[in-house]
């Protein structure tokens, strides 16, 4: 059983009569990578800054190994933040930035020597020492930045969008490198980006947010593969969204076609959003392995990843939406996240607030390999 | 061709500061190195320093000169302080308030601190010739202090609170150095001045106190021109040198700069 480092309970703020964030309540297990994962104004950066104590909560309480921080101000808590814009101060050298927070705890010199040396091996910045900060280029500052904080060896590191500032190149050889350094430090890493790719590449859990509050917590399959809300579903990969009804259990109808489909729970005759991502559109040729046929000149809007589609000759063609077990390259049942995915997936009109916690269950309800443990909504 | 008609853009202001720029800078010089009959001498120099009269008040100027900057520095980085501390100070009248002073007349303003010192009393003397140069020249030292904080990014600061300073250590380890080009810029702008200022120590002592800016106006009102140019020269060079102490940053200079 994984141990809860932090824990945040019924959290809420607001700025100048504007609720920034509302009744938040999220808990990160001992050594992992979550991710606060949203558009910005979402909120996210905010709740970030409340767990390092730059802002104080309005109303709830933030646990750190079960002890309330209360208004702990920051200096005092055993969490280290890598700012956005890094914020290396610029009047110390590399050594004296990464041996600023060791100095202020009376560390002796010639420890603090030997883990400044280990952490700049770390970041692959041996040699850059006595470099003024200013002659570094982002992506070395973002090592440096890093190094600052875990040379402390906080208990959580924050990261706040770290990686925006850099190109996109560098930022996926970052990306490969951050997760490196929470494999080898395992240390919980607290992560906020927008960037949707970035939050699936690198977390063990996403927290997805939109105006304050949590819209779905999971793994990044899970938010993936079941976005419980169409926000979710939009804001993370490629989706095509379209309006639906819910005809009974395993069948759903829109664009004018019936189809199978696997939810169940919804009622009869519900309107509901259906999301179809483009890799689960497959065109073929053979009519028994269709759900919809349609003839040249049909015009498709949906999104594909095939780019056979933009190139359809004029003529006969199908579109297959697979059925749920006919994935290609899955046998019926098999122990695989993909096997047990669907073509379709649909939530209740606008489904939020109240609606949440219910649906989310009801996506899990005897799934095989179902992850209720991951579901944190309280 | 398009060159050359863009670079000629360029000479009216050339033109302007060759005449009131480096023309008068030129006879000052050609002043300081003539007598009375325009002929080639050190005298004016030499005479300055072995004059006990002048170097002593030019010992005095200093004094003066560096008691002014140091109090402005104690009362202006305080209030530099507050006036950027958002928590502190949410509206922008206060920073109004204290740049007004600058749109009087500074001659106008010691006038008027000298009626006041009068009307209650006073001895005129250093102390109220040290008040009102603070009074002149404080807004000048607030001013670029307060540019810097009120511009310095904040993640500076809780990036050092984040790594275990509290709020005083933050100060003195992150928040103070950073600011050191605006006490710098501050200085230059306060220094400068009280060196050569004249009218202040005449209003506020009643000319009981001279300072070389005096002599210098005193020498040039009574046609001792060769005499005062060497003078002024002397205080050009002062000046020069204080300025290379202090500027050495250029760039961070100008973030310092005035209104």
């Amino acid at each position: 059983m994984a141990k809860k480092i932090i824990d945040i309970r019924g959290v809420s703020k607001s700025f100048g009569g504007k609720t920034v964030l509302k009744d938040i309540n999220l808990f990160i297990n001992q050594g992992e990578f979550l991710t606060l994962l949203g558009p910005s104004g979402c909120g996210k950066t905010t709740l970030l800054r409340m767990i390092a104590g730059f802002l104080q909560p309005d109303e709830g309480s933030i646990l750190l190994d079960g002890k309330e921080l209360g208004d702990t101000p920051p200096h005092l808590r055993p969490l280290n933040t890598v700012f956005q814009r890094y914020a290396l101060f610029p009047h110390l050298d590399v050594y004296d930035n990464i041996a600023f927070g060791l100095k202020l705890k009376g560390v002796p010199e010639d420890e603090i020597e030997k883990r400044v040396r280990k952490v700049l091996k770390l970041v692959v910045m041996s040699d850059y020492e006595d470099r003024d900060v200013e002659t570094l280029s982002g992506g070395q500052q973002q090592r440096i930045a890093i190094a600052r904080a875990i040379v402390n060896q906080p208990k959580v590191l924050l990261l706040d969008e770290p990686l925006a500032a850099l190109d996109l190149k560098m930022r996926k050889d970052m990306q490969i490198e951050l997760k490196e350094m929470h494999r080898k430090l395992g240390i919980t890493f607290i992560y906020v980006t927008h960037d949707q790719e970035e939050a699936l590449t690198l977390s063990d859990t996403i927290v997805v947010m939109n105006e304050g509050r949590i819209q779905q917590i999971g793994t990044p399959i899970d938010i993936y593969n079941e976005p419980v809300n169409a926000f979710v579903a939009d804001f993370i990969g490629e989706s095509n969204i379209l309006n639906g009804t819910m005809i009974r259990d395993r069948r759903v109808s829109f664009i004018g076609h019936d189809f199978d489909c696997v939810d169940e729970g919804f009622g009869e005759n519900t309107p509901v959003d259906v999301v179809v991502r483009p890799e689960d559109i497959y065109f073929t040729t053979e009519a028994a392995k269709t759900q919809f046929t349609a003839t040249g000149g049909y015009r498709y809007r949906q999104r594909t990843d095939d780019p056979g589609l933009r190139s359809l000759p004029r003529g006969e063609h199908r579109a297959a939406v697979h059925r749920p077990g006919r994935h290609p390259g899955h046998e019926k049942g098999a122990h695989d996240q993909r096997a047990g995915s669907h073509g379709f997936r649909r939530r209740q009109h606008r489904a939020a607030g109240r609606h949440l916690r219910v649906q989310h269950r009801r996506l899990f309800r005897g799934r095989q390999g179902a992850r209720g443990d991951s579901v944190r909504c309280r | 061709m398009k060159m050359t008609k863009r670079s000629q853009w360029a000479l009216p202001y050339v033109i302007f500061l060759g005449l009131f720029v480096v023309l008068p800078l030129f006879l000052v010089l050609v002043y300081a190195f003539q007598d009375g009959a325009g002929r080639f001498t050190f005298s004016n120099i030499t005479r300055f320093f072995t004059d006990r009269d002048a170097l002593s008040t030019f010992a005095l100027s200093l004094e003066v000169a560096i008691e002014n900057t140091a109090i402005c520095i104690l009362i202006g980085y305080p209030a530099a302080w507050i006036l950027a501390n958002r928590k502190l100070n949410r509206s922008a009248v206060t920073i109004v308030l204290f740049i007004i002073p600058m749109w009087v007349n500074a001659l106008m303003r010691t006038l008027a601190t000298a009626e006041l010192f009068n009307m209650m009393g006073l001895q005129l003397g250093k102390g109220t010739l040290i008040f009102g140069m603070v009074y002149d020249y404080l807004p000048f030292m607030i001013y670029p202090i307060y540019n810097i904080l009120e511009r310095m990014d904040k993640s500076y600061a809780e990036a050092a609170a984040d790594l275990g300073a509290d709020s005083w250590t933050v100060f003195r380890k992150v928040t103070l150095p950073l600011s050191l080009p605006g006490v710098a810029s501050g200085v230059l702008m306060v220094f400068m001045p009280t060196v050569s200022t004249f009218a202040i120590s005449e209003f506020l002592t009643n000319n009981r106190i001279k300072l070389f800016g005096t002599i210098i106006q005193e020498n040039i009102n009574s046609s001792m021109w060769n005499y005062g140019a060497a003078l002024s020269l002397i205080m050009l060079i002062i000046i020069g040198i204080t300025s290379l102490l202090t500027g050495g940053d250029k760039e961070e200079q100008m973030e310092g700069g005035m209104v």
